[in-house]
């Protein structure tokens, strides 16, 4: 009996991790196919005004419109209870340079582009795969095919290209708000003199970091881009998938980024 | 172009379906500049055939050749002599009716964004009605979006356009321009227009050629006399 259990257990395990390298596997290829044929249309028609317009509203939609209610407000709230918080206890047995070591590996570098991306997942990943998922049950994605337009390079190309910015360029801003204000927020909850890590701070960032943090952000966008046009393209003709492949995009995206992180962290 | 040079030659050709079997062979020259109704009792298999030889699906018997020598079927080959609008065409939902109609011109890099727009604007001027292009599709008519999903498919300016069932889901006289519509595309444009199951009254007063598709097999008819006479010898229904 328990050596059926455990038969069917490793059986499930192994359909499970068959299913998951599949998948993986499957969206590897549709990344470098979307970004393939999308450089490739650039470079042919490089003054083709469609995709770089596309490309902007999806920086407008992923990036500018979530700047100000969402990221401002997120960003305060970390200031004050994480960053703020950490300067005021560490402070008290830890050097200043400990102190810095910790608010920028752990605030800009971790914290930041981890949260940046599961907003970015909630907000614009589930935004773009419920879009692609309508579209493809109205037909308009066949409809644009039969046109000659590439999908991969009018419809994800752009959506990628446009979240890996966003991401990147709001995992900065992110950053910058919550380790500045919490300077501040420590300034008014302690002492005057936290000012100077304000000063120590800007000297501590190591340029080969920073490369290390754009890339991880680049990643971390693209993954949150493919993941929903992926999975918004796999809706084949009814409105009940549209919520499945949602909700699988947001999943897949939060698991390989944490996965990701992890990696960056090795 | 002559107006008898052959743009798709059908030779024995048999569509490919999944679930549809003992389906007659067709073999059929199509010619330029003529309006050629493709009747049929079941819709989708007059659509499946519209689908072959527009080279959507490739046959799975015989061939289909195309302007005379390409044995292709893939649509992109042929693109954009070829266009295609499907019974289940859509607009895309993000871009108001003008932005639509442009789309697949600035796609493909026709002209210059002022010329796309220029022309893009001359065709929405066809229209015999006044409608504002400049709302999303979901706030317009049926009969806007047929419209503007015929104007979208020939700014691309194809020599063939298949349409399946264009007057579906239409009122008589959103019914009357469209087929108006269409004859304007063959007599202004000389585009050649090859509409699946439309209304017997479209064929009677526009059709040059009628396919007819039966059990038996397909017959041809150059007039619409002759299919009538056909039509009610058999006592056919459509």
């Amino acid at each position: 009996m328990f050596k059926i259990i455990c038969l069917q257990f490793i059986d499930v395990l192994g359909r499970i991790a068959r299913q998951s390298i599949s998948t993986t596997l499957e969206l590897i290829f549709f990344t470098t196919t979307a970004i393939r044929r999308g450089f490739s249309f650039i470079h042919k028609d490089e003054h083709n005004g469609v995709i770089r317009n596309s490309i902007v509203t999806q920086i407008i939609f992923s990036g500018v419109d979530s700047l100000i209610p969402t990221l401002l407000v997120m960003s305060i709230t970390v200031a004050f209870s994480v960053t703020a918080q950490l300067i005021i206890t560490f402070q008290t047995f830890g050097s200043e340079k400990e102190v810095i070591n910790l608010l920028i590996h752990f605030v800009a570098f971790e914290l930041s582009p981890l949260l940046t991306a599961i907003i970015l997942i909630c907000r614009s990943g589930s935004a773009v795969a419920v879009d692609l998922g309508n579209m493809k049950i109205n037909k308009e994605i066949r409809s644009l095919e039969l046109l000659g337009v590439d999908v991969m390079v009018y419809l994800v190309f752009p959506r990628l290209l446009g979240i890996s910015i966003s991401q990147t360029a709001l995992a900065v801003y992110f950053s910058t708000l919550s380790l500045v204000l919490g300077i501040f927020f420590s300034v008014f909850l302690e002492s005057a003199s936290n000012f100077k890590y304000f000063f120590i701070l800007i000297e501590s960032i190591a340029p080969l970091e920073l490369v290390a943090f754009l890339v991880k952000n680049i990643f971390f966008g693209l993954i949150i881009g493919a993941n929903a046009c992926f999975h918004g393209l796999r809706v084949q003709v009814s409105v009940t998938e549209v919520p499945r492949e949602t909700q699988q995009a947001i999943v897949h995206s939060l698991v390989m980024i944490f996965l990701l992180n992890a990696l960056f962290i090795l | 172009m002559s107006e008898s040079e052959n743009l798709i030659v059908a030779t024995q050709a048999i569509p490919e379906t999944d679930d549809i079997h003992g389906l007659p062979a067709l073999n059929y020259s199509l010619k330029s500049t003529n309006l050629i109704c493709f009747l049929g009792q079941r819709f989708n298999i007059s659509n499946i055939y519209m689908q072959m030889l527009a080279g959507l699906s490739s046959p799975q018997s015989g061939e289909v050749e195309y302007f005379n020598c390409e044995k292709s079927t893939q649509i992109a080959k042929h693109f954009p002599a070829i266009a295609y609008l499907s019974h289940d065409s859509a607009l895309l939902s993000v871009l108001n009716g003008l932005e639509n109609v442009k789309l697949p011109a600035l796609y493909h890099q026709l002209g210059t964004k002022q010329q796309i727009e220029k022309q893009a604007q001359a065709l929405l001027d066809e229209l015999s009605y006044g409608a504002n292009h400049k709302v999303l599709p979901d706030f317009m008519t049926v009969v806007q979006k047929r419209h503007l999903l015929i104007a979208r498919a020939i700014i691309l300016e194809p020599k063939l356009l298949f349409i399946e069932n264009p007057f579906a889901g239409l009122e008589f006289a959103e019914t009357r321009m469209i087929e108006d519509y269409l004859y304007s595309l063959v007599d202004q444009k000389n585009i050649t227009v090859i509409a699946s199951n439309p209304n017997l009254g479209f064929v009677e007063n526009y059709a040059d050629k009628i396919i007819l598709q039966s059990s038996s097999g397909f017959h041809f008819f150059n007039d619409w006399d002759r299919f009538y006479f056909h039509k009610q010898r058999n006592k056919l229904r459509f």
